[in-house]
């Protein structure tokens, strides 16, 4: 089973993204996430290599609010999604404190080699709107250590299905170089660390 | 896996068909004779797509049939066999027919004799063995982490066959219903007790020894196959970690009064495993059963999308063959269970363990619902216990610790809502505006009865101190122009006021709040329209550099824009916090698009949930460690279990309490909720109650069936709309009441433990010779009271007391 979470800035399209992918289907009704609904978590079969896996994907709030609560699930995932709106060049600057922050939180064993994926959303809207172009977007990902980079819209579900396949890629190769660290916690708990985090005393 | 697979085999089809034959290629010595003579054997029971799973990946999995069929002789010899689609293939249709005719109806004694030639062992997995050389099965029926069930067989001479695996939805469609209705495997090993023993090992659950030698007998000496061993089986045998395991907890099937009588044969532990019972159509139980389930067909539209939507999912083929007809019938009906999966957002993927706990709740609450409904139809049995007991686990708690006092009840009486008319008198006649009543009373009527929608906007601004209770009309009015001016004098601070409007930092609380509004409540039909020719920007939007793509505008859109940052201005220390917009909207709608209205009313509802929008989270903490030390002593079992899960940090009641059920709830009833909350009636956090009534209502669920944290996380998420907000509040009152009867038992008893220790300490007792001497406790006197530990009440619960506005 491979664990993504997907970020970026509220509104970039990120629960969008997973719906489409998930249940091929576009509504303009999704709300913010917020909270807890971050951990929305839905499971898809893909086929990748051949092979039937489970995947989990988790849908987090933009605001930083809410990230405190996010980080416990930063921990174990095997794939971290970047997201921005290409017609918002603020979100595309944002990317960099995101990559920052998972890597921080999420302290993985190789930092350098942990799998990242970027995906620019809402390229369905008209080209003079857009503020990032595909060179500038391109330069980032490669200076970060060869981010595989998508454009896609959710909303004429562009390119999503092509993006979850390398997303789904990556993280089941990360999976199975994790499972070689026999110590590695357990990812799907929520280890004491990070609930005391989450200061709930429990 | 011994059988040889088809690489191995080097015997080919011509052969097959040609002398009706298989090449044996097994080096097994017995069978090692070359071509034997055809045997024809009559086929006395067949079932289809029973498959052979060669590898681990789906696509090399073979289909075929599993049959039982008799060899005539001096002593007649009864063979088990499976042959694989392919080969019936080879011979042709009139085979093919053999075999589904005689699984829609089994030989019977006086019936046509269907002959069939079958392969002994060897090509594709194909044999047929006689159930003399069967040593025994290993069973394992479907559970949550193997949809099909599957039968292995071990022969005496040690080696095994190909596991089965029952593909009962395919093989429920290929002969159109006329199968039975349970699992294909429990009907096989049916049929075998009738040509052999079978044994169910009480070492190995999962293990039936056919015709058991007597020293095997004594070693696995158990019951014979009965009803209740799938049962058994299915708790004892699934390969799933015994912490994962579904618990043999029970989700009690609702006991008719028939099926009160008939428990002891037809009682099982779960729904979920009630279904693979066979259905004897003439039994008692059966009766009663069929007079439970037709309370099915009675089922609220909200529940009867949700039940529509969840069978009519993918995962749920496998279990469709053992639904009860009335529950099938909702299987793709013609309903509009699509936009159910919409709203959900869950689709089609989704784990099958939570997707089975859906299904469990379902069919429980039907099932419970039809209980009542029969309950009521027999007035006679009706005790006054019945009406708690749908209450179900404080009744539990009571008798554990405070059995001395009646069970609360609920006293609310949603079915008539405070109107109009109601209202007036609440006022004097005088036309002064002077209440009759007090505030107190006011809002006590409120708690109980709601409001017609119409008289929210009038009411609202009382139940949150907008306007005062207690004065006349005239200094009402005296008020309510202070605030309204007020409010666009705050207006005033940032509209038509560019330096403030476009500075950097609002700006950015621009964009959060217009991002937001744009997808909050935008079905409700103020939000809902867009007018033609209409930019992406708007008048409150930032400007078209960062806003990005998001769906357009309206008037009222921006208006409660608008609002959201007026209150940012005023409340400064907050921010602009996701979730804002979801309690603002309603508030906007039901006051009829009042601008000021809406702000003040927002700003009071504000006063009561700003500790849940703090930078530090602060608030949500504390809520949410309050709500956990409510479970632990409300419900020790459910807290158990979640610390188990590492659950305790209750992230799934997190959206709950930050934005008071807003999105658990459909729109009108978040209205009732929420009006509920503001009269503080029984306690200041009324809301606690109202997640610990949701926990418990579905704790059955939780208990069995989710036993990891993302589990119940993504449970908790999807219950959003389908919840029944009448009987939660219901369950949310009778547990406050509870509570405090708890907390009071406790304080009473805490106080009669001091009383008992300091009258042990002084305890004197006579001595024979008349003399009065110490005799202090004994230590096994002390132990036995500190045994008797009550639990805590922590400074947080206590504050769970609270009601009013004494704060
Ligand atoms: N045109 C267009 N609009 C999109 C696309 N994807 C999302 N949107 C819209 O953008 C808005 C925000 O989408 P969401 O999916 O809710 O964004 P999010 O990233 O999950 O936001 P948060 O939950 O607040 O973090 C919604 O109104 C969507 O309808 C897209 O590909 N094209
Ligand atoms: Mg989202």
């Amino acid at each position: 089973m491979g664990r993504v979470i997907i970020l970026g800035d509220s509104g970039v399209g990120k629960t969008s993204l997973m719906n489409q992918y998930v249940n091929k289907r576009f509504s303009n009704q999704y709300k913010a996430t917020i909270g807890a609904d971050l951990h929305v978590l839905l499971t898809k079969e893909v086929m990748v290599n051949d092979r039937l896996v489970t995947m989990q994907l988790w849908d987090t709030a933009g605001q930083e609010r809410f990230q405190s609560l996010g980080v416990a699930f930063y921990r174990g995932a095997d794939c971290c999604v970047l997201v921005y709106d290409v017609n918002s060049s603020k979100s595309f600057e944002t990317l960099d404190s995101w990559r920052d922050e998972f890597l921080i939180q999420a302290s993985p064993h190789d930092p350098d080699n942990f799998p990242f994926v970027v995906l620019g959303n809402k390229v369905d809207v008209e080209e003079n709107k857009r503020q990032v172009t595909q060179k500038r977007a391109m330069t980032w990902c490669q200076s970060k250590g060869n981010i595989p980079y998508f454009e896609t819209s959710a909303k004429e579900a562009i390119n999503v299905e092509q993006a979850f396949m390398e997303i789904a890629k990556n993280a089941l190769q990360q999976e199975a170089e994790v499972e070689l660290y026999a110590d590695y916690p357990d990812p799907i708990k929520i280890d004491s660390e990070s609930t005391q985090n989450y200061g709930c005393n429990c | 896996m011994t059988a040889s697979g088809p690489s191995a085999s080097p015997g080919s089809l011509s052969t097959i068909s040609t002398d009706s034959m298989v090449q044996i290629t097994r080096n097994d010595d017995d069978e090692r004779t070359g071509p034997r003579a055809p045997h024809m054997d009559q086929l006395l029971w067949s079932k289809s797509k029973v498959y052979v799973h060669p590898t681990a990946y789906a696509r090399d999995n073979i289909p075929g049939f599993v049959a039982l069929t008799k060899r005539d002789g001096l002593n007649p010899t009864y063979l088990l066999a499976w042959i694989p689609e392919t080969l019936l293939d080879e011979k042709g249709r009139d085979e093919w027919e053999k075999f589904t005719k005689v699984e829609a109806k089994p030989a019977e004694l006086d019936d046509d004799i269907v002959l069939v030639d079958l392969p002994s062992r060897g090509e594709s997995y194909a044999f047929s063995v006689p159930l003399s050389s069967v040593y025994s099965l290993i069973v394992h029926p479907p559970s949550l982490s193997s949809w099909y069930g599957s039968i292995g067989i071990n022969l005496i001479d040690g080696l095994n066959l190909s596991t089965l695996h029952f593909h009962d939805d395919e093989s429920h469609s290929l002969t159109q219903g006329q199968t039975s209705y349970s699992w294909g495997g429990e009907d096989l090993l049916q049929r075998l007790r009738q040509y052999a023993n079978l044994l169910r090992s009480s070492l190995q659950p999962t293990l039936f020894l056919v015709d058991p030698s007597r020293q095997d007998i004594e070693t696995h000496s158990t019951l014979l196959f009965n009803d209740d061993s799938v049962d058994s089986i299915l708790h004892t045998s699934s390969p799933v970690p015994p912490h994962r395991r579904p618990r043999p907890q029970s989700i009690s099937l609702p006991a008719s009064p028939d099926a009160e009588r008939t428990r002891g044969h037809s009682r099982r532990n779960s729904i979920l495993h009630q279904t693979f019972a066979p259905l004897a159509p003439a039994s008692p139980s059966s009766q009663a059963r069929s007079a439970l389930l037709a309370g099915f067909s009675n089922i609220t539209r909200a529940t009867r999308h949700a039940a529509q939507n969840i069978l009519s999912h993918p995962l749920a083929k496998p279990i469709l063959p053992h639904l009860p007809d009335p529950v099938k019938s909702l299987v793709n009906a013609n309903g509009e269970w699509s936009s159910w999966v919409e709203k959900g957002g869950v689709g089609e993927f989704e784990s099958a363990r939570i997707y089975l706990a859906r299904w469990a709740r379902i069919v429980a609450e039907e099932g419970e619902r039809s209980r009542r409904k029969e309950a009521q139809t027999i007035p006679a049995e009706s005790t006054s216990t019945e009406e708690t007991s749908d209450l179900g686990v404080f009744e539990l708690l009571r008798s554990t610790i405070s059995s001395s006092q009646p069970p609360p009840k609920a006293s609310r009486e949603p079915q008539r809502p405070v109107d109009r008319r109601a209202w007036e008198k609440f006022f004097n006649k005088d036309n002064s505006g002077r209440p009759r009543v007090s505030f107190a009373e006011f809002r006590h009527e409120v708690f109980k009865r709601g409001l017609t929608p119409g008289l929210r906007r009038t009411a609202w601004p009382f139940l949150l101190g907008v306007v005062p209770w207690d004065v006349d009309a005239e200094e009402r009015e005296r008020i309510w122009a202070e605030k309204k001016a007020e409010y666009a004098r705050l207006k005033g601070a940032w509209c038509g006021v560019p330096e403030v409007f476009n500075r950097e930092d609002i700006l950015d609380e621009r964009h959060r709040i217009d991002v937001d509004c744009r997808r909050t409540d935008r079905t409700q039909p103020l939000f809902a329209s867009v007018p033609e020719k209409r930019d992406m920007a708007s008048s409150f939007s930032p400007n078209i550099q960062d806003i990005g793509a998001q769906p357009p505008s309206n008037e009222h859109v921006d208006t409660l824009a608008g609002i959201l940052l007026t209150y940012n201005l005023y409340e400064k220390q907050l921010g602009y916090v996701q979730g804002m917009s979801d309690l603002c909207a309603p508030i906007y709608i039901e006051t009829g698009a009042d601008e000021a209205l809406t702000f003040w009313c927002f700003v009071d509802v504000m006063e009561r949930m700003k500790q849940n929008f703090l930078r530090d989270q602060s608030g949500m903490k504390k809520q949410l460690l309050t709500l956990q030390q409510l479970i632990a002593v409300m419900d020790p079992e459910i807290y158990r279990h979640l610390e188990k899960i590492d659950g305790l940090n209750l992230f799934f009641c997190f959206r709950w309490i930050l934005i008071a059920f807003k999105r658990e709830f459909a729109f009108d009833d978040v209205l009732k909720l929420w009006e509920v909350l503001w009269t503080d009636y029984y306690s200041n956090q009324f809301i606690l109650f109202v997640a610990l009534a949701l926990i418990e209502s579905h704790r059955d669920v939780i208990l069995r069936y989710l036993v990891e944290f993302d589990e119940i996380l993504k449970y908790c998420n999807e219950l959003s709309g389908t919840i029944e907000l009448d009987s939660t509040l219901a369950q949310a009152e009778v547990l406050f009441l509870s509570f405090a009867q708890l907390v009071a038992d406790i304080d009473r008893r805490t106080e009669e433990h001091k009383h008992t220790r300091v009258q042990l300490r002084r305890r004197k007792s006579t001595a024979k010779d008349g003399t009065v001497v110490n005799a202090p406790a004994t230590p096994s006197e002390v132990a036995a009271l500190d045994k008797m530990q009550l639990p805590t009440i922590s400074e947080n619960l206590r504050e769970l007391l609270k009601s009013g506005r004494d704060k």
